[in-house]
């Protein structure tokens, strides 16, 4: 009995090491894709840092709005962000390659469909970002100008313009990933005609009397409200 | 700088004249026609037997060839020279007149709007004899103003460039302006032509390059103005070029600024006197509005760039009645320079941030108005003395945070 046990086990064994025989050189080649991967990562983070910082990156971010504070953490600017996102980016796209260097058939048509997927990623995710800076830009825009026209309403204004923009980055990025099909642009065509059909009805109803005046003023050939002519109060300020 | 002069021909032009005063065309050249031929009579009155030349500068490309010029020509037998330079845009004016004083050697040259001017020639002597005779190279004619008029320059313009170039220039904004050759050649010869046309050309430009050359200044008054001057339809965008230019030279000369201290007088011919003002002072409510309004919705902007015991002195101001509306001058002066500091940074999109100050400075507007409203003239000097007092006193804090910005982070 123990003859057949022996036999059974050196036959198991040697179908093992036939196995890890055949796929070995598959697995050290699986490892060596993934420690470049993460070395190229760390190696790209740090030539992103540098070369970000020396054409003024997280200036210019703060400039637009997207970060409001000068006192970051030292890993919390921008520049940092956008080296560690690629990190990231690189790491997975070696995991992907390394799948695929492996040769499991399931494994590789998950690496292939994930090698595939990531250029996708990555301009969407620059789409967003892009449209995030915009967004937050015009919003202050918005906001200082309507201040300046003594809008009381000025932040909703604002608001409605950075959640505008938002939304249309959002819907782009996603359209580009291929993340929900049609459904983003359906879902950001009602939103914008929702708002457009909101505001409106806003005008007409609410507004109706006034535009009826400026409508007659219009007509008569009289000067608004601040033009030259009917001057308010705070106009006969001679600021030159 | 290339020198290209395209005058409409003159037989009668002199050739080494000892004044060029130039009109700018833009934006009515029939006015800037008219203004020229009266100053070119006023200039022979006021200069017998010295030969003078008076221009319309042009800085539309197409120069002396446009139908209006056609047509000005031929309805007179006399019509003034239209020069073109080598520069375009409603800026154009002042370095065509500096290439046409330099190329015709010309000792004195003016930059003057085109305005209804006195008949009596005094007014062209006055302005001109300190260059041709005293020894000046720059000469700011000054206007008889109320106490109100000029807000911006009052409060802004004219204590920031004295605290930081330490030259007590009543109206450095005036658009006008009478140089000598000297300064034109070192103007003329200035690389921020090339480099910087945005800024290059404009009238605190040039005033800021001369009181950081430390050349002689002087300043004249020529009685009241002739007409009010042109007031800007939207004030946030006119505040906004204002500190621009003011902040842009402050950051090319910031060597030097950071030596000077105090101020001192610059020579003044003629007399200051206040024009007649209107009965009424302007309204302080809607200016009151419009600082609460910003102080409402800018203050997470503001909290980026003024220091927290700014933001608590300015939340500290109360509002109500309007006409008890105050605001320090020192934190006036300290809003300014954090905003100066805030522009050298770029701690956000520079348009975007000498606007986002209208609030905060329509708000000195109306403390300004409340204080000096029932003021005398002489009193209501005092009071600018006293704002531009607390300008120089503040400029170690700027000196300061130009330096160390970091230090007083928020």
């Amino acid at each position: 009995m123990w003859e057949r046990v022996q036999a059974v086990l050196d036959e198991a064994f040697a179908r093992l090491g036939a196995v890890i025989a055949a796929d070995l050189p598959g697995i050290v080649a699986m490892l060596i894709v993934l420690v470049s991967a993460i070395v190229a990562a760390f190696v790209i983070r740090a030539i992103l840092r540098t070369v970000l910082t020396r054409v003024g990156f997280d200036r210019r971010a703060r400039e637009l709005g997207m970060t409001t504070r000068r006192d970051l953490g030292p890993r919390q600017e921008p520049s940092w962000i956008v080296a560690r996102f690629a990190f990231w980016l690189v790491v997975v796209a070696g995991i992907a390659l390394a799948l695929e260097v492996l040769g499991a058939s399931t494994m590789t048509a998950f690496g292939l469909s994930l090698l595939v997927f990531l250029p996708k990623l990555v301009v969407g995710a620059l789409i967003l970002l892009v449209g995030i800076g915009v967004a937050r830009f015009l919003e202050r825009s918005a906001l200082i100008n309507a201040v300046n026209q003594q809008i009381r309403q000025a932040r909703l204004i604002a608001l409605a313009v950075k959640w505008l923009v938002l939304v249309l980055a959002a819907a782009m990025a996603l359209e580009h990933v291929g993340i929900g099909g049609e459904l983003p642009t359906l879902a950001f065509a009602i939103v914008v005609g929702g708002i457009v059909l909101a505001v409106a009805l806003a005008v007409g109803l609410g507004a109706r009397e006034a535009v009826s005046r400026a409508l007659d003023r219009e007509a008569r050939g009289e000067a608004r409200p601040g033009e030259p002519g009917t001057p308010a109060p705070e106009d006969k300020v001679q600021h030159l | 700088m290339s020198l290209v002069l395209e005058p409409s021909s003159r037989p009668s032009e002199p050739s080494g004249p000892d004044v060029v005063v130039g009109v700018p065309a833009e934006p009515d050249r029939m006015a800037a026609t008219e203004a020229a031929l009266a100053l070119e009579t006023g200039l022979k009155e006021a200069f017998p037997g010295r030969p003078a030349l008076a221009v319309v500068l042009t800085g539309d490309p197409n120069g002396a060839a446009t139908p209006e010029t056609a047509l000005a020509s031929a309805e007179r037998d006399h019509p003034p020279a239209i020069y073109t330079g080598g520069h375009t845009g409603p800026q154009a004016a002042l370095p065509t007149l500096l290439e046409i004083a330099v190329a015709r050697d010309a000792p004195a040259c003016a930059l003057l709007q085109p305005l209804p001017r006195p008949s009596d020639p005094r007014w062209l002597r006055a302005l001109l004899e300190p260059v041709l005779t005293g020894g000046f190279d720059l000469v700011v004619p000054s206007y008889a103003r109320g106490r109100l008029d000029g807000v911006l320059v009052t409060g802004i313009v004219y204590p920031l460039t004295r605290a930081l170039f330490g030259q007590r220039l009543r109206q450095p904004l005036g658009r006008e302006l009478v140089l000598s050759r000297r300064l034109a050649q070192h103007l003329l010869s200035d690389t921020e032509w090339r480099t910087d046309p945005e800024h290059a050309g404009e009238d605190l430009w040039c005033v800021t390059k001369a009181l950081a050359r430390e050349v002689r200044i002087a300043q004249v008054f020529i009685g009241p103005r002739p007409r009010p001057a042109p007031q800007p339809s939207d004030v946030s965008e006119a505040l906004a070029r204002v500190l621009d230019i003011l902040f842009h030279e402050m950051e090319v000369h910031a060597h030097y600024w950071q030596r000077v201290r105090g101020s001192e007088a610059v020579a003044t011919f003629g007399e200051e006197r206040l024009a007649e003002e209107p009965a009424s002072a302007p309204a302080v409510a809607p200016l009151v509005d419009a600082f609460a309004l910003g102080w409402r919705d800018l203050r997470p902007l503001w909290s980026s760039i003024l220091p927290p015991q700014t933001l608590l002195a300015l939340q500290r101001i109360p509002r109500t009645p309007p006409e008890a509306f105050r605001m320090p001058d020192a934190i006036w002066a300290r809003v300014l320079y954090d905003f100066a500091v805030a522009w050298r940074f770029k701690l956000m999109e520079r348009r975007q941030l000498l606007r986002s100050l209208t609030p905060i400075y329509l708000g000195w507007v109306a403390s300004y108005v409340n204080e000096v409203g029932p003021l005398g003239p002489d009193a209501a000097d005092e009071r600018v003395e006293r704002l531009c007092s607390a300008f120089e006193d503040e400029k170690r804090y700027l000196i300061s945070r130009w330096r160390w910005p970091d230090r007083f982070n928020p």
